[in-house]
């Protein structure tokens, strides 16, 4: 049964109003609207009463005129109104506007007094009375949703019961801890208890055995004695059993001797006996002893053990109790940031964008069933999603979840889906709708009607292909190596294999039976082709037909023409026959078209709405191929793209190794349609960094796809035909054609062997190095010197030898072609060069020479010895002969080492420069010189500039550096842990913005910053924050700093849980909430209980909930400054420069798209080299 | 021979590009070697003139293969010193990411019809590529194919 607070609470916002009922028209009792105050207003008069022949008593005169005195009355009723809207915690200003209008103010004390009821503290109300007027259906929503909330001291809201929750929720915490404790402790000392007990157990029972052992010796020896004492018993019968049988061998002597025999052993066997029960006794004492002290034990154990069992049970009365306040303040907090959307977030007025009344119904609507989808659905909106096709499909989308998104049979999914992945699905079902408005939720909701989402998922994973991709940390034979690389990567892995699979299933489902791309495929054209084609082929059916009749006739009345006729008939018979098949083609094509289109559009479906595709989202995944589909089907691409693809011809056997492995198809079936399809999937993968560090060569191949993807294309073409790769004006390169497992192989092998052609570039850079150093003139000439080498035979003409080849046979040669032959350059990605990235995305590579291509170099000496035994080997002078030594003399003393170390300074070759070769790999891919401009140097120590001022140098520096740069550029950074190559996006509308001339001409890059970013996010940062958004920011920053602490019993815990008291009481700005909150902070400093170093930096972390807070809730200016390479099918991380909308300063964040959350960028990229690449 | 050729030497120019010096005259272009050493198109010289080609074109980059053997001996020896366990990592060369190249199709420098055909390997990649010279006398090297 309702309550009558919940009856009164249907009636206001649940139930339709009813209708007014007519003044007097059908005999009902005319409607009394019941007074704030409680009371009922006498009925009005009616019409009968006008008509009333009694005429109406005057009036006594009063002193003054009556309108004074009605206006005093007035003016007494509103003054009383207007107190009582202010109790309810309206502004002075709003409580007399309503006042003024009785209608409105009546209107007002009814919503009023629901949101009372509802707990909502007197500071929301007017708010919500705002929100009342403005968008009525809305606030009807919004209503359903907060009495669904706990309402009531539970959940009480304002600043003393915020207070209270926390210091119960602290208590309970800290109670809970103590409970634990003391469980451990008896715990502990029950495991002690039970060792004791089993300790004196093990002792009485070894001395039972003991005891019982030494017990049989004394026995045995009584036993034997008692034996011979019965023996000689039985004997001593016998004779007297003989003597009264008179047997002559029985004597009466004998009998007396048997008997003195039988006395002395009597004798002998009184003291065994004796022996024995003293013995016994002490058997007896000893047995007793320990069985006391095991039963002693064994009481001690119970009693330990029952304590523990009750420490137990107090443990977890407390852990319920704490769950439950834990439990009271999520409700609590569910509550209060509902308000605090309300009011002055994402579904309050001023949000942006904000929603309107119908759109925040819906979702208000939905957030009364589903709170945590529509929070998610809200998100998405807050991020640029589409609001009207997002809350307008909420409720279905709920409705499906509801029904197991069941087809229109309503055949739900299968079991074998838990709940919780059914959420994932509605979830990403909302923010790819977001993404894809209302056209992807009608396809969603489409698909789901057709029962295809209860097919298998043809994309899934199988456990070989999680095995295939080392992402299963389960497979059998694992090293724990193996399976620490695994539990690391393997998510990262597992994801990259879906997109292979998904790729690979719709490239393929894109090239029909002709090797064209199924969506290019005009259907209408195909159609009226056919039917023309047809039409002349049946055209030419009846002229057959009519010319044959016609023959037949002519035979009969004209032979001579009949001839020629029949020549003619021939001739139409042969077009004829043309036709039919021309028509036969038509009919085919337009089949295999349609077939192909279906099946593309089957795929395409799967990957956007299946639930395999939804729990395991891929977003950048689904817009690469949405991008790849545009490219082939776009005018301005479409032809040139169709032509790479028309080239793409059947593989050689390495590009038939790599298609096959791109598609998951057996080599044996790969063909030129496979290798197409292979080019589409590796155009429809995102290229991100992937598992390794390779951004030196991710970033220009990333450009590449992204700026100039039939460059892309072309590439993916050149590689899946003849497994090469083709640098800039240089000869090709064999494709680099083994890649990480569960990687797209066509696409990582473009990507890695435009490293290796980059590293090829680096490579002769440095090798040329060393060649130089050795041509150098006169940097061998110590060893000609020290042995003696005369000048011909230092020096020999050149000769053609045996071979047919030049050959250089003298001394000096063969030293070069030594050091040239004998002396490698090999990229080693793990060796630790500068200092590598600190998130595992940057580079730490570098060169490093080996020596006989098997040693690696990397100290002075092993170089100088590697060279002293190729000046050996070269001059037939064996090491450790006289002459081997003096050639270790002449290079250790002479002007080679310094002439090398001169060559390659500041490095040296054992200590090779490091890092990626981005330059070298553009250089690759693009021609040209490229060349690294620093356009902000690395901040330097004891640099103080503030981290805002040195940001929007950075940002000046770098717009500048962006003139007449488009699309991708490449940028670098350079420093501890952040060696890193990645691209800037020009397109920025800020950083277009900032190069857009000023007023009278010219580039200003401060001026315009300071208009697009500092004065807006400034205006931000100094706007007065509402009393209640201030209060609920500085719990934001304190709630990280007693959530912290209440996890210990402190002193000062009191004054710690008082924190929450403590917060604004007038509106701020954010930043004067965060100091607000440092002063409150440091108090606790003051007062003892903490040093200030701990302090500032938990005064650090608390500001930092502050601003990621602030970074969701206040819209400051936002640059989108490069693409990271980071990222998967899921995500992609993005370098963005946004206006701290605490300080109104520049700051670095990275942003994680699609989702839009951020985290600051770690200061050592802020205090990074930046480098732009030009040329 | 070596009567019926000028002096020829192995050179490197001030910036470092390979440069050939026919007796006194320096040759910096594939397609000027022809007009400097006219002997060159005698396919007795054809490995010379491969050599030359090759140097011209590739620098050190790459080698002329004379006796395939002496290449494949080369070849084998690299891929065995690898380590078969090493991952993968962009920019680091090793022969087991690539195919194997077919060393019975690798010949010593030849004429086939008015083509001199010849291969060479690519010190950085230890990787064969087939030259074919044209009529301009500009070799192009492409990668051997893989299997």
């Amino acid at each position: 049964m309702l309550s009558l607070d919940q009856r009164s609470f249907i009636e206001t916002y649940i139930m339709k109003p009813k209708a007014p009922t007519p003044r007097g028209g059908t005999g009902a009792e005319a409607p009394t609207a019941p007074r704030t105050d409680g009371t009922t207003p006498p009925a009005p008069s009616t019409s009968a009463d006008a008509g009333s022949a009694t005429p109406p008593p005057v009036p006594p005169r009063l002193p003054y005129p009556l309108s004074e005195t009605v206006q005093a009355f007035t003016d007494l009723e509103k003054d009383a109104q207007k107190s009582k809207l202010v109790a309810f915690g309206l502004s002075d200003a709003k409580a007399q506007a309503l006042a003024d209008d009785p209608a409105a103010a009546e209107q007002a004390f009814k919503h009023l007094t629901a949101i009372k009821d509802l707990g909502i503290p007197a500071a929301r109300s007017e708010t919500l009375l705002e929100m009342a007027t403005d968008k009525p259906d809305m606030f009807r929503s919004a209503m359903l949703v907060l009495n669904q909330m706990p309402a009531g001291s539970g959940v009480d809201l304002t600043a003393t019961g915020v207070k209270d929750r926390a210091a119960t929720l602290a208590d309970d915490r800290l109670d809970y801890l103590a409970k634990a404790d003391d469980e451990k402790l008896k715990s502990d000392q029950c495991d002690e208890k039970e060792a004791a007990y089993n300790a004196a157990d093990k002792a009485h029972n070894d001395m039972v055995a003991a005891e019982d052992a030494r017990m049989q010796t004394h026995w045995d020896a009584y036993d034997a004695a008692n034996k011979e004492v019965q023996d000689q018993k039985a004997l001593i019968a016998r004779i007297e059993e003989a003597l009264r049988n008179k047997d002559k061998r029985a004597t009466p002597e004998l009998l007396a001797q048997a008997q003195q025999e039988l006395e002395q052993k009597r004798a002998a066997r009184q003291p065994l006996m004796e022996k024995f029960d003293a013995e016994k006794a002490i058997y007896d004492q000893r047995i007793a002893a320990t069985e006391l002290a095991a039963n002693n034990a064994h009481a001690a154990w119970v009693t330990a053990y029952n304590a523990w069992d009750g420490a137990v049970k107090a443990r977890e009365a407390a852990e319920t109790k704490r769950n439950a306040s834990i439990n009271a303040q999520d409700q609590a907090r569910e509550k209060l940031d509902f308000l605090n959307d309300l009011s002055f977030g994402s579904l309050s007025k001023g949000a942006k964008p904000a929603l309107n009344d119908a759109q925040g119904k819906l979702l208000l609507d939905a957030y009364a069933r589903d709170p945590g989808l529509a929070k998610i659905a809200l998100a998405t909106i807050k991020n640029g999603g589409d609001a009207a096709a997002v809350t307008a499909n909420i409720g279905p989308v709920l409705d499906k979840l509801a029904d197991g998104f069941a087809d229109e049979n309503g055949q739900g999914l299968p079991d074998t889906i838990p709940e919780n992945d059914r959420r994932v699905m509605a979830m990403n079902v909302l923010k790819a709708g977001a993404a894809g408005g209302q056209a992807y939720f009608d396809g969603f909701f489409d698909y789901l009607k057709s029962g295809a989402q209860n097919q298998p998922d043809t994309c899934a994973l199988s456990e070989e292909d999680l095995r295939a991709a080392k992402a299963d940390p389960n497979a059998p034979g694992l090293s724990d190596k193996e399976r620490e690389d695994i539990l690391q990567h393997g998510a990262d892995r597992r994801l990259a294999a879906i997109a292979v699979k998904r790729t690979a299933q719709l490239s393929q489902a894109m090239i029909d039976g002709n090797g064209d791309f199924a969506l290019s495929h005009d259907l209408g054209a195909l159609k009226t082709a056919r039917e023309t084609a047809e039409a002349k082929r049946d055209e030419l059916a009846l002229e057959v037909q009519e010319t044959t009749k016609l023959l037949a006739t002519m035979k009969k009345s004209n032979p001579s023409m009949a001839e020629s006729m029949a020549s003619q008939l021939d001739d139409v018979k042969k077009e004829h026959e043309r036709a039919v098949a021309a028509a036969e083609t038509a009919k085919s094509k337009e089949d295999e078209a349609k077939r192909a289109k279906e099946a593309t559009s089957a795929s395409q479906a799967h990957m956007m709405y299946h639930p395999g595709s939804l729990i395991d989202y891929t977003p950048q995944l689904n817009k690469t191929m949405d991008q790849t589909v545009k490219l082939m089907t776009d005018p301005a691409t479409s032809a040139q793209a169709k032509a790479i693809l028309d080239k793409t011809g059947a593989p050689n056997p390495s590009g038939t190794g790599i298609v096959a492995d791109t598609l998951g198809v057996e080599p044996g079936s790969v063909g030129a349609n496979e290798a197409k399809a292979a080019v589409l999937s590796a155009m429809m993968t995102p290229l991100s960094q992937g598992p390794v560090g390779s951004c030196f060569s991710t970033g220009p191949v990333r450009a590449m796809k992204e700026d100039r993807p039939l460059e892309a294309m072309d590439r993916f073409s050149e590689m899946a035909t003849s497994a090469t790769f083709t640098p800039k004006d240089r000869a090709p390169i064999p494709g680099s054609t083994r890649v990480p497992p569960g990687e797209n192989k066509l696409m990582r092998a473009v990507e890695y062997s435009a490293a290796t052609a980059g590293c090829n570039i680096g490579n002769t850079y440095r090798r040329n190095n060393l060649t130089n150093a050795t041509n150098a003139p006169g940097a061998l000439d110590s060893l000609k010197g020290a042995l003696g080498i005369p000048d011909d035979e230092w020096i020999k003409p050149p000769a053609i030898g045996p071979d047919g080849t030049l050959v250089l046979d003298g001394a000096i040669d063969k030293l070069k072609a030594g050091i040239r032959n004998r002396l490698s350059f090999d990229y080693n990605a793990d060796i630790a060069a500068t200092p590598g990235s600190g998130d595992g995305n940057s580079d730490s590579g570098g060169f490093q020479i080996l020596f006989d291509n098997a040693t690696r170099i990397t100290t002075e000496a092993e170089f100088e010895a590697a060279v002293i035994a190729i000046c050996q080997d070269a001059l037939g002078k064996a090491s450790g002969t006289p002459e081997g030594d003096q050639v270790e003399a002449a290079i250790k003393t002479g002007s080679f080492m310094a002439t090398i170390k001169a060559k390659y300074d500041p490095n040296a070759p054992w200590k090779l420069s490091s890092g990626g070769f981005d330059r070298e790999t553009k250089k690759a891919m693009e021609g040209g010189n490229p060349v690294d401009r620093r356009f902000t140097a690395a901040r330097a120590t004891g640099d103080a500039t503030t981290e805002g001022a040195r940001t929007k140098a950075m940002v000046t520096e770098f717009a500048k550096s962006m003139q007449g740069k488009s699309g991708m550029s490449a940028l670098s950074t350079d420093g501890d842990n952040c060696n890193h190559a990645f691209n800037a996006i020009t397109t920025d509308p800020i950083i277009q913005g900032l190069l857009k001339p000023v007023e009278g001409g010219g580039i200003d890059v401060d001026q315009r910053l300071n208009e697009l970013m500092l004065t807006p996010g400034r205006a931000v940062a100094d706007e007065k924050l509402p009393l209640a958004q201030a209060q609920a920011l500085y719990r934001k920053g304190v709630d990280q700093f007693i959530a912290v602490r209440s996890q210990r019993n402190d002193r000062g815990m009191d004054e710690i849980k008082d924190l929450y008291a403590k917060g604004p009481s007038t509106e701020m700005t954010a930043q004067e909430v965060v100091d607000h909150m440092n002063t409150e902070l440091d108090k606790l400093v003051t007062l003892g209980f903490f040093n200030q170093e701990y302090m500032n930096d938990m005064k650090e972390a608390c500001a930092a909930q502050v601003d990621a807070d602030l970074m969701l809730t206040r819209d400051t200016p936002e640059m989108i400054m490069a693409d990271t390479n980071w990222g998967d099918a899921n995500h992609q991380v993005y370098f963005v420069v946004r206006t701290d909308p605490r300080t109104g300063e520049l700051k670095q964040y990275k942003k994680y798209m699609p989702d839009g959350t951020y985290a600051e960028l770690g200061k050592n990229w802020k205090d990074a080299d930046w480098y732009r690449l030009e040329g | 021979m070596t009567d019926a050729l000028p002096p020829i030497q192995l050179e490197t120019s001030d910036s470092g590009d390979p440069i050939v010096i026919v007796a006194d005259a320096q040759v910096d272009a594939p397609a000027a070697l022809r007009d400097a050493i006219p002997q060159l198109t005698d396919p007795a010289y054809a490995a010379l003139y491969a050599q030359l080609l090759t140097y011209l074109s590739e620098g050190d980059d790459m080698e002329l293969i004379v006796d395939p053997a002496v290449y494949k001996a080369e070849y084998e020896r690299r891929l065995a010193a690898e380590d078969p366990d090493e991952d993968v990592q962009p920019g680091t060369v090793r022969l087991r990411n690539y195919g194997t190249p077919d060393f019975a199709a690798l010949n010593p420098p030849a004429y086939d019809g008015d083509k001199l055909v010849f291969f060479t390997w690519h010190r950085f990649y230890t990787l064969p590529y087939r030259a074919v010279v044209d009529a301009s006398g500009m070799p192009e090297f492409k990668p051997v194919e893989l299997n």
